[in-house]
């Protein structure tokens, strides 16, 4: 009994702790963080609140390209053969414990990713890599095996940089419980099952953060965080649904702010090709496409939340592939398809899609009716996570309704997975064709961006000539925050996203 | 004496096996669902070596038997693994997380012997009166809610529209009020129709119109002649309503942010984090079976004619 009654002391002594004044900013989240650890990470909020702790090497601007603002590199340059990235590390960088980070760290850092004994899941991004070459302290050379236009673009994103001494002073173990980065906001504490708070770095090289404190909570029912945002008690709502948004959007205008973006991201139902499945048959696979209608499917799950897709790169990148073969629906032309195909009287299939996210559910539905007026009887298997990963990864789903976000700025990684030699390609239901493959062996060696988006531009077509997949919609993020919060513009847009410069947020 | 030896060694033998077999089971079914806890772990994209380190570090490429005797035998040292997920000892995260479900349990069972005993009682007394009609209805009503809707409908008056108490999370003895009526409400309902009954076959009884001949107080007679028996069979009704309570807590945690082992499990079943859904569930397994046992104990002592018979 005393325990307990000690317990409640503790309890009410967390509220004074608390105090939600102006100098916090409290997100939530609905799933908890496992590991705050760059090498091992796996999940979205993981990667939201790293983002905060560490500094990238290179950081993108509003409109896609590299800068060296915000970033630990002072300046970088590519030798002409596209072989050798050499990057100039800025002298005035501390990490949280007050260590300057120099190019030994980053060095350090793409070590770590590379080291199969930690086991990262990042690890084959930076494959490509020859040699690692420091010149002097604040100088570090990237050798790669052979010239890769994708490289900064993954050197980048995973570019967490971090402290060498201090991983190597405390373990791996330690460095995750307590992690130590250059960026804006220092790491408090994490309590679990609760929350994650940090505080603002004043050593930060650049511009330090307005808003003095962050706290990251967490509330697995989604309802409980709609509800706290509206109260007051939240202030950013982390990965919300679009079903949320346009809810919120209608109820609550007058006490909360909302606001959008493109993602670097599409939506796809995916075919398992393999010899011996309906859907290795071209024919079959274009009967599906001409029979979905992705204007219906948007009106049901995003309605004004989504442009529908063609071919797999977003529409506002050059890359994008506006004359690919589109598919509108033509259910005759899909009848015809499937009686050229044998299937006269259509045939049983199923498609896949994970029970933690409805609307992809919904939306499987929804292809479930479109397809049985082509005589397609296809059985929705709405399952959960981590048996969803199984089933598709192992060739057990004859469609599966996929959601892919790239890597930005270079688009490669959404026509990469059609590369027969892919370690994607499997897991995507297998794919070849020649011409995609050389296409895709192109893209990485062409460095005039002119030429590059014009060869992923015909990758598509040929692709999709092969209707090697049915393209759904590109997404539009809904966010939903406080009236007093004020985001900056310029992190409205698929290469910044709110949520990746949380000390650029201010109260209003 | 050497009886109730006897009858202890049986009992805590049983209990003991219980534990083991709860534990076999709980393994069984966790490792024969699908899903890949590495695959899980490091996502759909990691090479293969990736994958099979974790398969390794966590022998989950050995048989199943292998898998549950290296499991067991750790947990008889005190050695429960660690998880998957967290890269932790399962005993911290356990440790982190049992505190605030015990209080969120011990209210909820405050609440609900509090409001179910006075209520049954009330109602006894008081039988066939609007009074009594009364306490039946409320009981039927808070049984027929679903605790996850209840919860969030608390939620949406006490915390969105009145503001007396924070929308989810541990802040303090406000955050607590709520969570502990979803789960107490309900198990009221169950203790109250049974205290009811007791009560009024109590009252019946030859004792009572004995005690009231002599002229004590009705109110006296009540609590001092008629509760204390009527409580008896009572114990046994509150021991075997606990695995409920801790069932309940789950839900009702997952609702209110509530960060205790109910949601600690949930997020763990999903992460196929076999290290932490197994102790956890051979916790939740033990502690039932304490309660039955405890429940035993307290009969004797509360009713020394009560024998002792394995």
């Amino acid at each position: 009994m005393r325990k307990l009654l000690l317990m409640l002391l503790v309890l009410s002594m967390v509220i004074a702790g608390l105090g939600l004044a102006k100098d916090t900013v409290v997100i939530s989240f609905t799933a908890e963080p496992s590991r705050l650890n760059p090498i091992t990470f796996q999940d979205t909020e993981t990667s939201m609140v790293l983002s905060s702790i560490f500094s990238p090497l290179l950081e993108l601007t509003a409109e896609g390209n590299f800068t060296t603002e915000d970033a630990v590199t002072d300046r970088y340059t590519i030798s002409d053969d596209g072989l050798v990235y050499t990057f100039y590390i800025r002298q005035n960088i501390k990490f949280h414990n007050g260590d300057p980070l120099t190019a030994r760290d980053v060095k350090f850092s793409y070590e770590a990713f590379l080291d199969p004994d930690l086991g990262s899941p990042h690890h084959r991004y930076y494959t490509g890599i020859d040699e690692l070459i420091l010149v002097d302290d604040y100088t570090l050379e990237v050798h790669l095996k052979e010239i890769d236009v994708a490289f900064l673009t993954l050197a980048r994103l995973r570019g967490f940089v971090m402290p060498k001494d201090y991983v190597e002073q405390v373990g791996w173990d330690q460095f995750e419980r307590n992690p130590i980065g250059s960026g804006p906001y220092k790491f408090v504490r994490h309590v679990p099952a609760q929350r994650i708070e940090l505080t603002r770095f004043d050593d930060y090289f650049g511009d330090n953060a307005e808003i003095k404190d962050v706290v990251f909570r967490f509330y697995p029912e989604l309802s409980t965080a709609v509800m706290a945002v509206r109260a007051g008690e939240v202030n950013f709502i982390g990965e919300l649904a679009a079903e949320e948004f346009e809810s919120l959007k209608r109820t609550s205008a007058d006490i909360l702010n909302f606001g959008t973006y493109e993602r670097f991201e599409d939506h796809r139902v995916v075919f398992n090709k393999r010899p011996g499945e309906p859907f290795a048959d071209v024919r079959v696979r274009q009967a599906v496409n001409y029979a979905i209608d992705r204007h219906e499917i948007i009106a049901l799950t995003r309605p004004g939340m989504a442009t529908p897709a063609v071919g797999r790169v977003p529409t506002f990148h050059a890359a994008h592939a506006a004359d690919a073969p589109a598919y509108e629906v033509d259910l005759d032309k899909a009848r015809a398809l499937l009686v050229d195909a044998g299937y006269p009287d259509g045939f049983k299939t199923k498609i896949f899609a994970p029970s933690n996210h409805r609307e992809r559910v919904l939306e499987a539905q929804q292809i479930q009716r479109q397809l049985l007026q082509i005589g397609i009887e296809a059985e929705v298997v709405a399952i959960e996570w981590g048996t969803y990963l199984d089933v598709t990864a192992d060739g057990e789903a004859p469609m599966f309704r996929e959601r892919w976000s790239a890597s930005a700025p270079e688009p490669i990684s959404f026509v990469e997975s059609w590369h027969s030699e892919s370690s994607w390609n499997p897991i995507f239901g297998t794919y070849y064709n020649e011409e995609v493959d050389r296409l895709v062996d192109l893209i990485r060696v062409t460095i005039n961006e002119e030429e590059r988006w014009e060869l992923y531009r015909e990758a598509q077509r040929v692709a999709m000539e092969d209707a090697v997949c049915v393209p759904l919609y590109y997404p539009l993020v809904g966010e939903v925050y406080s009236k007093d919060l004020y985001i900056p513009d310029d992190l409205w847009n698929p290469f910044r996203r709110p949520i990746s410069a949380v000390h650029r947020w201010e109260w209003r | 004496m050497a009886k109730k030896k006897l009858f202890w060694t049986k009992r805590i033998a049983r209990t003991l096996i219980t534990a083991i077999g709860v534990s076999l089971v709980a393994f069984l079914i966790l490792h024969l669902t699908p899903g890949d806890p590495a695959r899980i772990i490091l996502g759909p994209y990691a090479t293969e070596a990736a994958y099979d380190r974790i398969r390794e570090r966590y022998r989950l490429d050995e048989p199943i038997p292998v898998q549950y005797i290296y499991w067991i035998s750790g947990v008889v040292r005190g050695d429960l693994g660690t998880s998957i997920r967290y890269n932790r000892p399962v005993a911290e995260l356990i440790r982190d997380r049992i505190g605030p479900t015990m209080i969120l349990m011990g209210s909820a069972l405050i609440v609900s012997i509090s409001l179910g005993v006075f209520l049954g009682i009330l109602a006894a007394i008081k039988r066939n009166t609007p009074l009594d009609y009364f306490a039946t209805f409320q009981a039927v009503f808070w049984l027929s809610i679903p605790p996850f809707w209840l919860g969030i409908l608390f939620l949406y008056i006490f915390g969105l529209q009145l503001r007396w108490v924070p929308i989810g999370g541990m802040v303090g003895f406000t955050s607590l009020i709520f969570p502990a009526l979803t789960i107490g409400l309900r198990d009221e309902a169950w203790f109250a129709r049974p205290m009811r009954a007791e009560m009024l076959e109590v009252l019946n009884q030859d004792y009572i119109k004995a005690a009231k001949a002599k002229g004590l107080k009705y109110s006296h007679v009540v609590v001092k002649h008629a509760l204390r028996n009527a409580l008896i069979p009572m114990i046994t009704m509150i021991a075997l309503r606990l695995p409920w309570v801790i069932g309940g807590s789950v839900v009702v945690e997952v609702v209110f942010s509530w960060g205790g082992l109910g949601s600690l499990l949930v997020n763990s079943v999903l992460a196929r984090d076999y290290p932490v859904v197994q102790a956890i569930l051979l916790l939740l397994a033990i502690l039932v079976v304490l309660a039955n046992l405890g429940a035993d104990l307290l009969y004797s002592v509360i009713d020394p004619r009560i024998r002792l018979e394995g």
